[in-house]
């Protein structure tokens, strides 16, 4: 009998196309797609990209496992302490914040006290005459980008108007005083809903509407029948915040020009992609713009686009024919760069009985702000794959609103999807009257990516619930769905979740360089910024592992758009697996050519030779051996077949294509246990368990570091952090770090982080992204922990002692 | 931050003298406050752009604290909130000091941070402290928190403007009945802190009546008085570090177990240190227990008048009220 092959239903799936596309629209749009792996969407539609088979899937996990097997003991998987820990924690790491040329000007920027206006009138003439004004620098200086470098009808809060650079920062805002301008307030809003309903105020003038695009949609099944087929339905709206990144290294750029060419230094996570857009609004070859960020401190997203900000550096430097430093304030920092926008949310999931989910029907909006376009999906797709669903029903829209640029907050749509679904899957344990650990056990899709019929490269996500749960005690803590609750004093309360993130899939570029030194040292030459993960770490333990050298003799080199080429991001949770991935290839390509050489000298077949402790042997024969330096030396090139002496260093390289056929996603669980005050609204976090499938931790310490950076930063958005605007004005009242409050160490709880190793058919030794998903499972989890022990139910975000006190006493 | 003119002062006169003669001066210790006021260019027709700085940390004996069992506690206002915290005087025989001492912001800012500083220090109302808005307190004609955020604004004593006095340390000096020594230009006075402090419906541009040329030079405390209890309680967004949304320094002296005297003092919910003499009058004379400061709370908030975010404190003051008798009393 004839196999009749399954077909699967086709996708419906739109982005929602763009209306009245500018060219820098395309760009973010083609950028984000790159970015977020969305093209992997579009090739399946087409029929471009399918599933392997059966049999290649088999080989392709066995040459995984292998690999991962086959590791030595001596760099991956082994906890190393950061390699430029000891320079960060004295001070001896020189930040870009930390570069001072020398006859350096310092910069201001007057920035819009309204959300919506028309400068009628600038006048700077009184500011330049100020004695120690060295360039000022309006509108009308300043080539066209979008956003605008300095704006003639801000359309936020805080955008720039006019700059001055001066002698020192003092001298520079006595300056800004001198500015005189003339606004005429034009109508705002600042609402997502708000901005989509008929006769809202238009954004800016120079949009038609403030809907960019038309909704994104996607669809699979049929939600109405499912809901009909449901026994269990459950419904909620969700809101969260406008949420800061707040990295310790406020943003910054300092230009530097020598005749035609421009140097800038600026905290960044993507030197390269920076480059290229401020060369071009320069209208400048690529190649004579130079950007280095030797360090950063902390990005989250926040740092991977060129801001207003370096082109003012950039022009000032250029008319006051002297350096230009611009170090942000925080409320620059806060106004100017992106923040991750508020979700609304209306959500409503239907299960069977038994406890088996079949229907997903969604309604998003997000306010992205007056620039910029933003690839809807990641906004809106959160949560659709990690339960198994044959109905799904998602529309989100993002119009423009008159607030600060929108971005990726460690990932775009993913913390406030996945918290509108995590308490929505509580709600319906308690319906269903399960242990919302057995919803998850029973729901998860673990084989294949729902959306794009994929299978998984790893999904390690039941290894991380039952870990969780069994590390946290989940059995013995959960006392099953209350009914009574004593709202007298303080109560306990556990709560739980999994998740499946939409980010960590491999994306080009993925370059590297790998340098083999006459003495056998090694450098990596790549451009991937270490945010604070400790990617330069990864990458040197990588290099080290295929090489058989010790961690110590292996350099990294540092952002810096003249030291290499674009090597790929270090953003959406890649670059361990991207950019790590070619690294790997590199020194293999390295080793390769190590071996060829060695092989000629011992007069052995390269084959049997292997590499340990920096020493190349034969494997049949260890008294046959070479030290790396000596192998160097007896490198070859050949040429019209002979093979000669190179005399040179070896160079491995790489330039590694995106992975087709497999679906890329980080996953984990989170387990919270917190004390409610019923009488002040203070929540108290006292136990965070936390499960990721890293699929093969590279370098485990930097595993635990990075779960517990984000659990601590989950903290704060799920119960402090809120960047307000205020209603009446449309002026952020909060734009420091007294009224936005970031957690602190010393209400940290014990964190306990466990790294699942399912190994990713794809990462290098297996190994997969951990960037973003480590602060999703705070703000769900402590939302149903907080249910647990009060037995009120919040769905918006930050949980402050105003909103549990409001849900508790009914105020 | 704008260009600023230093001078330091070797005695109080000194810095009286150079407030006096320059109408824009103030006079900076610890500066945790006043640099990111001048920082954040908070000014407007009734608030100056301060450029000059007068130091007073150069002042000789500012920061001494003495005790004598029959004068008490005597503290020179430049003491820093680490000082005290850490004075043996303090900790035997004022504990509610000593509490309320360690609690406002984190240990680096109180090395820096003075007790008169902290006494002094201005409201958090981020109207206020916004550039962008023209508020009564800076000369302007509108209070911002009516029609907007207001979660931590004023719910008692609010009139034109809702600021809420900030200070942890204020509640518990107006709790041990403690005085301001000041001197001015016409010389020394001294003043309970139970008239320090003023509202807008006083002076809505000032928080106490220090006139420009006025400063702060000393706390004085009473004696301890034998058999009083005290509790300091603190309610926070963020639960360390942070500003109090609600905070209460309660005083009792208690006779055979009954109240003989109180002072119950909350900071976060009236623009100045608000005593609550309603709930004081619940207590007099009485034993508590859970139901009597259940009802001292209940009376203490009868006045409250929320505005649309800050129902919430009424809960919190409350509790705060409930509790801290509870524990000074030890019932």
């Amino acid at each position: 009998m004839a196999k009749t092959k399954k077909t699967l239903a086709p996708i419906h799936w739109e982005f929602g196309t763009l209306r009245n596309p500018t060219p820098l629209m395309l760009e973010l749009e083609e950028y984000s797609k790159e970015l977020y792996g969305f093209t992997q969407v579009e090739r399946v539609m087409r029929g471009e990209e399918a599933a392997p088979t059966a049999a290649q899937q088999r080989i392709d996990r066995a040459r995984a496992e292998a690999a991962a097997a086959a590791l030595a003991s001596t760099a991956v998987g082994t906890r190393l302490p950061d390699m430029h820990g000891y320079e960060k924690v004295t001070g001896k790491a020189t930040f870009p914040v930390d570069v001072y040329p020398a006859s350096g000007l310092y910069t201001r920027v007057l920035r819009s006290p309204y959300p919506h206006a028309k400068v009628k009138r600038l006048d700077v003439s009184k500011a330049e005459q100020l004695p120690g004004v060295m360039a000022v620098l309006t509108p009308k200086d300043c080539p066209t980008m979008d956003p605008p470098i300095l704006a003639e009808e801000p359309s936020h809060h805080g955008e720039a108007v006019a700059a001055v650079a001066a002698v020192d920062e003092g001298v520079a805002e006595a300056a800004l005083r001198l500015i005189e301008v003339e606004y005429e307030q034009l109508p705002f809003v600042l609402e997502a809903r708000d901005a989509m309903k008929p006769g809202a105020p238009l954004v800016n003038s120079r949009y038609r509407s403030n809907a960019p695009r038309d909704p994104f949609v996607y669809k699979r099944g049929d939600a109405a029948k499912g809901f009909a087929e449901a026994d269990v339905i459950v419904e909620g709206t969700s809101q969260t915040a406008w949420e800061q990144h707040v990295a310790m290294e406020p943003h910054n750029a300092t230009a530097l020009w020598e005749r035609d060419k421009l140097t800038i230094w600026t905290s960044s996570q993507y030197v390269h992609r920076q480059r290229d857009v401020i060369a071009d609004t320069l209208k400048m070859p690529h190649s004579k713009v130079r950007l280095i960020s030797e360090y950063t401190g902390g990005g989250f997203g926040d740092k991977t686009r060129a801001y207003p900000y370096h082109m003012i550096a950039a022009l000032l430097a250029k008319k006051a024919g002297r350096p230009v430093r611009y170090e942000l304030t925080r409320k620059d920092v806060f106004l100017e760069c992106t923040h991750n926008y508020p979700k609304y949310q209306e959500l409503r999931l239907g299960f069977k009985r038994d406890g088996a989910m079949v229907a997903l029907q969604s309604r998003a909006w997000v306010a992205t702000g007056d620039s910029g376009a933003r690839s809807n999906a990641d906004d809106f797709e959160s949560a659709i794959r990690i339960f198994k669903c044959p109905n799904v029903d998602v529309i989100g829209y993002a119009p423009y609103t008159n607030t600060g640029i929108s971005g990726a907050l460690r990932t775009v749509g993913e913390p406030s999807g996945n918290f509108a679904f995590a308490i929505l899957v509580d709600q319906a344990a308690e319906k269903l009257n399960m242990d919302p650990l057995d919803l998850y056990l029973k729901n998860i899709e673990e084989r294949v990516d729902q959306v794009v019929n994929l299978p998984f490269s790893s999904n390690g996500v039941r290894e991380c619930l039952l870990k969780a749960a069994e590390a946290f005690g989940w059995k013995q803590k959960w006392q099953g769905w209350r009914k009574q609750r004593d709202l007298t004093k303080p109560q306990r309360g556990v709560g739980m979740m999994a998740f499946l993130c939409n980010k960590g899939a491999m994306s080009v570029p993925m370059t590297a360089v790998c340098q083999i030194d006459r003495d056998g040292s090694v450098r990596v030459v790549q451009a991937g910024a270490d945010l604070g993960g400790g990617q330069r770490t990864t990458f040197a333990m990588i290099a080290a592992e295929v090489l058989g050298v010790a961690v110590g003799r292996v350099t990294v080199t540092k952002p810096d758009t003249e030291v290499t080429s674009d090597t790929g991001i270090v953003a959406g949770s890649r670059a361990t697996k991207s950019i790590g991935s070619a690294v790997k290839a590199a020194a293999e390509d390295a080793r390769a050519q190590l071996l060829e050489g060695a092989a000629l000298k011992l007069n052995v077949p390269q084959s049997d030779l292997d590499i340990a402790d920096g020493v190349i042997f034969a494997k049949a024969d260890p008294s046959k051996k070479l030290t790396i330096a000596e192998a160097v030396a007896a490198g070859v090139v050949v040429v019209d077949q002979v093979v000669l002496p190179a005399g040179a260093p070896i160079i491995g390289k790489a330039v590694v294509p995106a992975p087709r056929g497999y679906s890329q996603k980080t996953l984990g669980a989170g387990f919270f246990e917190v004390e409610v005050d019923p009488g002040t609204g203070m929540v108290k976090v006292l136990k965070i368990v936390q499960a990721h499938d890293v699929g093969k931790a590279i370098n485990p310490l930097a595993v635990e570091n990075q779960i517990i950076g984000g659990a601590i930063q989950g903290m704060g958005k799920a119960l402090t952090e809120e960047m307000i605007y205020d209603p009446a004005t449309g002026v952020v009242v909060n734009p420091n770090l007294d009224d936005y409050k970031l957690h602190m160490m010393a209400t940290m709880p014990e964190i306990t982080t466990i790294a699942v190793e399912p190994i990713d058919v794809l990462g290098p030794f297996g190994a997969k992204g951990l960037g973003e998903p480590v602060n999703i499972p705070a703000s769900p989890c402590i939302a149903n922990a907080i249910y647990d022990a009060m037995g009120v139910r919040l769905s918006e975000i930050p949980m402050t002692p105003y909103r549990i006190l409001k849900a508790v006493r009914s105020l | 931050m704008r260009p600023v003119k230093y001078l330091a002062a070797p005695t109080w006169r000194d810095a009286i003298n150079a407030l006096a003669k320059y109408p824009t001066a103030k006079a900076i210790a610890g500066g945790s406050d006043l640099l990111g006021w001048i920082k954040d260019d908070i000014t407007g027709a009734k608030e100056p752009q301060w450029d000059i700085l007068v130091d007073i940390r150069t002042i000789k004996e500012g920061a001494a604290i003495r005790f004598s069992r029959n004068e008490g506690l005597r503290i020179g206002s430049l003491a820093t909130l680490t000082d005290l915290e850490s004075a043996k005087e303090v900790q035997e025989n004022y504990p509610l000091l000593a509490s309320a001492v360690g609690h406002p912001a984190s240990p680096g800012i109180r090395n820096v941070g003075t007790i008169g500083g902290n006494i002094n220090q201005r409201p958090r109302c981020w109207y206020l402290r916004g550039a962008e808005f023209d508020c009564y307190k800076k000369g302007g004609d509108f209070c911002f928190a009516v029609t907007g955020k207001n979660e931590y604004h004023a719910i008692l004593e609010g009139e034109l403007c809702y600021i809420v006095h900030p200070s942890d340390v204020a509640p518990a000096l107006l709790a041990l009945d403690a005085k301001a020594k000041i001197l001015g230009p016409k010389g020394e006075k001294t003043v309970p802190f139970s008239e320090y402090f003023v509202g807008p419906r006083v002076d809505v541009i000032r928080e106490n009546i220090l006139q420009h040329d006025e400063v702060l030079t000393e706390i004085q405390i009473p004696p301890p008085v034998p058999s009083s209890k005290s509790s300091f309680l603190k309610v926070t967004n963020r639960g360390v570090y942070d500003f109090a949304i609600v905070n209460i320094a309660t005083w009792l002296k208690l006779n055979n177990g009954s109240v003989e005297d109180s002072r119950i003092v909350l900071s976060g919910v009236a623009p100045t240190p608000h005593r609550s003499t309603a709930a004081e009058g619940v207590i007099k004379g009485k034993r508590i227990d859970e139901a009597l400061a259940k009802q001292a709370a209940d009376q203490a908030l009868v006045r409250a008048r929320p505005m649309s975010d800050n129902a919430y404190k009424v809960e919190i003051a409350k509790t705060l009220i409930r509790r801290s008798l509870l524990e000074a009393a030890g019932a």
